[in-house]
């Protein structure tokens, strides 16, 4: 079972620090958040840059684009959740409700629904389709900033530094909080739902599973050093993924909990690798080092390309 | 004659027929139904009003049934229309171009040829034909001219008139200049500025013979003023609009010529555009011969009513008006004063209303330098104090000051360590029992306070004493204060003069010389900023005081519950131990709102449930919070330390013992020490003396009154004694020696005190019980008791003290007093008996009081002790009304005990307990505590 990962790409974002980078739903782009308040629709395919959006007033954060890819969700350090128009590239609407820097942000399935996490230790949900100003919904439980915040079907799954993941079962109506024992950096679901994927402030990324909370894996060997550095699992839910403050990207088998790969580009970097994104339909793997955008993608895929 | 008559009148004509009157046919009036209207073609219809009106109706349309059609336009390339030119008259009814219709058609003569003379021109329509290649009017219209003259005229030429001579003789040239001057004359009085261009004179005027035509008549016109406009005005002109001919077809065509091609633009040029503001006159057509063609000087075009402009203009004056010949004198200006030569224009605008004046700089010509801080400082008005003073001084002072505090400080170490020397050698004597129990050390910084000869409010001296006790907290654990000041917070820091300030003013409140606060304050501050600074530094005290307290409660709430049950540690240790799940999942009832279930499709959960209702409480701390348990913490502080301080007490006693002559002349002070004097009695000990001292307390209360007969310094001796007797009482209860009222107290409790415990709970129940229990021993009407009892027991020996009796019943106490020595232990029942019948006729104003004194503890006086001291009766006190004040005083203390109680920290469900015990007593304590005040205030007063 030998996987290898290619290099494919190093693009250059021109935007100061790249904060997030985001696959959009079908994969075909990508979203890039930059230190310099812009947005940046690219085909990281070609490496063309396909639209800039500017609106907000600081480092935006993170971004996540809609099912449809008509609208784009933003956030930033300047408090406002900001939905944008994809193909005109003016702000739709501008959500200010959070009292500290928003870190994160997600759309629903459907993607109607807006979910952001903040440094004001809430998560809000805003109403996409309505006009309204506030948010529909604050959860307000966390104890600290919030870090991460993931949206399947029915769940809301927010991390924060206070060391609880908090799972909001939306069907049930029950709030659902594991405490991990040191701040968490992100939190996501595997691909089947089954499972959260943790990282923890404490270089430990701990996979968690979601009815008992028991602990399935626990994955080490990066370093942390204190960065909110994100994880992932890859398509087939086979691979752990994680940044690291080395510049690399850390590949774990889920199974069997070895690191299977430490993937850099082809030149030495000194920044770290914080945001990730995962390709919904392949194994391909975007990583935000500094100011570029490096990609990656297993050798068999890449053939097909 | 018949015949004659005939003959002599001459007949013309033939006659008529005689008139046969059968035959005339009857003709009937033809009535107004039957009377029709037909028009020319016989069709029937109503024509209007006579001839003029138009027809209404379908009939009377253009043309056909459907009336007027509009003309259809239809072009091919084989069959092109042609240029329709449309008439005023394909709108048009026939009747209308009838004779009698709106447009007469028929063949007439038009006013040119039927009236002669101006008249005849008025009304002359010009139609001129401009199409023509000649501009202008046409030459042949010019030539071709009708006769207008009228036949007067043609007279006058035929007699020899010449138009432009007047009619009449002829006249020499003398008499014609005669007459034109007299004209003349006339025409300059009137004022009528119409020159008449008077004819050429002739030089030659010698020929006299020669005779002129006279000079034409000018009718002499005055123009009638018939509007109601001021002089000089003239209105709209309304003849414009309303005179003339409207002409609704014709417009007048603009021509423009062009390269030797004219063009004429008919029709209405652009209209009232729908946006336009205003329709200005919906009356005047526009026309393209309105706008101008070409860029140029203004040319005035002559219109028919702008005539009179140019002479109005020329005469520059109004209508019967004449202009002036000498000049008015004109008003003389004054010139505005000069400005002195050093004057300098300066104006300094304010921003808003909001901002200091700008100083004007008084250096002329100089620059304004750059503001250094402490302008800027004065601008913003900062009460900065290093503005206000010196620091040089102030460091002085405050070394100086510093420098004395300490050896204030070590002089208070110093004296007390002479004390602790002092108690050990006399450690057993029965004094450091007396003041381990009874006192705490605020009563003796009272005295000490009292030696400085301050005079002081009781709220004053209420704080004074608990902060004594705080500072004396802090000395017992640390002698210096300079270390205190140390450690305490730096709440002025951003003014290191003021926080020197500060720290000071604690040491003085410890050694409760507050006053001192203004000796080091500098000089250069304002009465009023001391009163402020003072004020504020005691605020910052209390906040300070209150802050270690909150300090000291974090860690002992906090500590038990980390140890027993934290899930967050639980939750800590599984993380530890990598055991994930149960450990570390807290599952919690959260419900989404309707919209955001709505928004990801799912059913609201629980709906109709109660919303969840977390029993997280919000707590929230504030410094009011702790302001206020700074208050309540007075006494628990008190209390505890009151243990912790029994060392030092004895030493204090022996100081209370020296000013017990002091301690009388300040009866707050005396009360201030009931306040603090609380004993760790057990429980069941202090119940069962209230309920015996409710059963007995009268007798022992009438003693004490008694023994206030005497003159004051007898009062610090019974002061002592009592004191005295209340130690060996507790030593004796725990003992259980007693003298004869043992008796009684043994059988009392053999009754009631298996009970007492639960029985606080009930008051009147209680009450019965002591009744019973009353009754029982001195065989007395429960009832007839009652009404006396003292239901709330003495506590506290100064309590006791009425000073009120004092001055108001010495006399009759000692009237009695001798008699009173030989009362013997037997004798409570006859007391009772002697105060009963005494208060049956107080009976209800004794029962109000009975009411509202309240429970009491403590110790009372042994019997067998105050008989032998006796030296009061019964009688006197129960002659005395002045007792009350006595349990009003007693209350002070009762009050204070019961306040350490509820600020001690207890357990909660113990705390909760307590809560139900003193439920009853609490609205007692209320009112007694509006009483404690009161018989403060009289004792005051009184003083």
């Amino acid at each position: 079972m030998d996987i290898e990962y290619k290099f494919l790409k190093e693009i250059d974002c021109k935007q100061g620090a790249v904060r997030a980078v985001r696959f959009s739903v079908d994969g075909s782009y990508c979203v890039t958040c930059g230190s310099d308040r812009k947005i940046k629709l690219w085909n990281p395919y070609k490496s063309v840059t396909l639209k800039t959006y500017g609106g907000h007033g600081d480092e935006v954060m993170d971004a996540c684009a809609s099912c449809d890819s008509s609208q784009i969700v933003s956030c930033g350090l300047d408090k406002s959740v900001i939905l944008w128009d994809v193909a005109t590239g003016t702000p739709v609407r501008r959500f200010r409700g959070h009292a500290g820097p928003v870190t994160t942000v997600r759309f629903n399935e459907e993607s109607s629904m807006i979910i952001s996490g903040s440094r004001d230790n809430s998560v809000m949900c805003w109403d996409g389709r309505s006009k309204a100003q506030e948010a529909v919904q604050s959860l307000n439980d966390a104890k600290d900033s919030i870090s991460s915040v993931r949206v399947s079907d029915h769940e809301i799954l927010s991390a924060s530094f206070d060391g609880k993941v908090r799972t909001y079962d939306i069907r049930i109506g029950e709030l659902c909080a594991d405490y991990m024992g040191d701040a968490i950096t992100c939190a996501s679901f595997t691909r089947d739902g089954q499972c959260l994927v943790v990282s923890c402030a404490d270089d430990v990324i701990r996979l968690i599973d979601k009815d008992s909370g028991e602990q399935l894996g626990e994955f080490r060997g990066h370093t942390g050093k204190d960065l909110c550095l994100e994880s992932s699992v890859d398509y087939q839910d086979t691979k752990i993924l994680s940044g690291s403050a080395d510049g690399k990207l850390w590949i774990w088998d889920l199974v069997s909990q070895n690191v299977v790969a430490n993937l850099s580009g082809l030149k030495p970097t000194k920044y770290a690798t914080v945001s990730i994104s995962v390709h919904p339909q392949k194994n391909c793997f975007l990583a935000s080092n500094g100011s570029n955008v490096l990609m990656w993608s297993t050798l068999s895929h890449t053939d097909d390309e | 004659m018949s015949d004659s008559e005939e003959e002599n009148y001459v007949t013309f004509g033939v006659p008529l027929d005689p008139l046969d009157e059968e035959n005339i046919p009857r003709k009937k009036p033809v009535t107004i139904e039957d009377q029709y209207a037909y028009d020319a073609q016989g069709r029937r219809r109503f024509h209007g009003a006579f001839t003029g009106g138009f027809s209404a109706g379908y009939f009377n349309t253009v043309g056909t049934r459907d009336g007027w059609r509009p003309q259809q336009f239809k072009s091919s390339r084989c069959n092109k229309a042609d240029n329709i030119i449309q008439r005023p008259e394909d709108f048009m009814d026939e009747e209308d171009t009838s004779l009698f219709g709106i447009a007469p058609k028929g063949i007439q003569a038009t006013s040119d040829y039927a009236d002669h003379g101006q008249k005849g021109k008025k009304r002359e329509r010009i139609s001129q034909d401009n199409n023509g290649p000649i501009p202008g009017a046409p030459v042949l219209k010019e030539l071709l001219k009708p006769v207008k003259e009228t036949v007067g005229i043609v007279l006058l030429k035929k007699m020899g008139w010449k138009p432009g001579q007047g009619v009449g003789s002829r006249l020499t040239k003398r008499e014609k200049q005669k007459i034109k001057q007299r004209h003349e004359r006339l025409k300059l009085t009137q004022g009528n500025p119409e020159i008449t261009g008077s004819n050429s004179e002739d030089s030659d005027d010698n020929s006299t013979n020669i005779t002129f035509a006279p000079d034409d008549y000018e009718p002499f016109r005055c123009k009638p003023k018939d509007n109601y406009f001021g002089i000089g005005y003239s209105g709209l002109d309304r003849r414009k609009i309303l005179s003339g001919h409207i002409n609704l077809f014709d417009t007048p065509a603009f021509c423009v010529q062009d390269k030797n091609k004219k063009l004429s633009i008919h029709g209405q040029a652009f209209g009232v555009g729908a946006f336009e503001a205003d329709d200005e006159d919906i009356y005047e057509k526009e026309d393209m011969s309105r706008y101008d063609f070409a860029l140029g000087p203004e040319r005035k075009t002559k219109t028919r009513w702008s005539q009179d402009a140019p002479t109005s203009s020329q005469i520059d004056c109004l209508d019967g008006f004449v202009r002036a010949k000498e000049r008015l004198v004109s008003k003389k200006i004054f010139k505005p004063p000069e400005l002195p030569k050093d004057f300098v224009p300066v104006h300094a605008v304010r921003k808003s209303r909001f901002y200091p004046p700008i100083a004007i700089p008084v250096e002329n010509g100089k620059r304004r330098e750059p503001l250094n801080a402490v302008d800027r400082a004065r601008i913003l008005e900062d009460p900065d104090e290093r503005l206000r003073k010196p620091s040089s001084s102030t460091s002085v002072a405050s070394n100086i000051i510093s420098n004395t505090l300490n050896l204030h400080g070590k002089q208070q170490t110093e004296e007390r360590k002479k004390l602790q020397n002092q108690q050990t050698t006399t450690g057993n004597s029965w004094l450091d029992k007396l003041n381990a129990q009874n006192f705490v050390k605020g009563g003796v910084d009272g005295l000490k306070q009292n030696d400085t000869g301050s005079l002081k409010t009781l709220e004053d001296f209420k704080e004074s004493a608990s902060t004594s006790v705080q500072s004396s907290t802090e000395t017992s654990t640390e002698y210096d204060p300079s270390n205190k000041s140390e450690k305490s917070a730096k709440l002025f820091s951003s003014n290191p003069d003021k926080q020197r300030r500060f720290e000071q003013y604690l040491i003085f409140l410890k050694n409760n010389e507050r006053n001192k606060l203004e000796t080091i304050q500098p000089l250069s501050m304002t009465e009023w900023e001391r009163e402020q600074e003072c004020t504020e530094f005691e605020q910052a005290a209390k906040l300070e005081q209150s802050n270690n307290y909150m300090v000291d409660k974090f860690i002992h709430s906090t500590d038990p519950t980390m140890d027993k049950t934290d899930p967050q540690k639980d939750a800590k240790e599984a993380v530890r131990l990598k055991m994930f799940g149960k450990l570390t999942r807290e599952r919690s009832e959260w419900k989404p709102a309707s919209i955001v279930c709505k928004r990801f499709n799912i059913p609201e959960p629980k709906i109709g449930c109660a919303p969840i209702v977390t029993d997280r409480k919000s707590v929230k701390f504030s410094i009011f919070d702790s302001l206020d348990w700074c208050n309540s913490s007075k006494f628990t502080k008190a209390t505890e330390q009151q243990r912790i301080q029994m060392e030092e007490v004895p030493q204090l006693s022996k100081k209370t013992e020296e000013s017990t002559n002091e301690v009388i002349s300040d009866t707050d002070n005396i009360s201030s020490i009931d306040y603090q004097s609380s004993e760790p009695v057990s429980e069941k000990f202090r119940i069962f003396e209230a309920s015996y001292e409710k059963v007995f307390g009268k007798g022992i209360q009438n003693i004490l009154s008694t023994t206030s007969e005497n003159a004051k310094q007898d009062v610090s001796d019974n002061l002592k004694d009592q004191t005295i007797q209340e130690i060996e009482k507790k030593q004796e209860i725990g003992t259980a020696v007693k003298d004869q009222s043992n008796e009684k107290k043994d059988l009392f409790k053999a009754i009631f005190l298996s009970s007492s415990e639960d029985s606080e709970d009930s008051e009147p129940e209680e009450k019965v019980d002591n009744e019973t229990v009353k009754s029982i021993l001195i065989g007395k009407d429960p009832k007839e008791i009652n009404s006396q009892r003292n239901t709330s027991p003495p506590r506290g020996i100064f309590a006791k003290l009425d000073l009120d009796s004092l001055v108001t019943h010495s006399k009759c106490v000692n009237d009695e007093s001798t008699a009173s020595k030989s009362v013997s232990e037997t004798s409570l029942p006859t007391i009772d008996e002697m105060q009963d019948n005494l208060m049956d006729c107080n009976n209800v104003i004794e029962d109000a009081e009975t009411a509202m004194p309240p429970n009491m503890y403590g110790p009372i006086l042994p019997q067998r002790l105050l008989k032998q001291e006796s030296t009061a009766t019964t009688e006197v006190d129960s002659v005395n009304q002045s007792l009350k004040p006595v349990f009003r005083s007693i209350v002070v203390s009762k009050t204070a005990e019961d306040s350490t109680l509820g600020g001690k920290w207890v357990e909660r469900d113990k705390m909760k307990k307590l809560k139900k015990e003193k439920k009853k007593h609490k609205h007692k304590e209320h009112k007694n505590s509006k009483h404690k005040k009161k018989s403060k205030k009289e004792k005051r007063s009184k003083h």
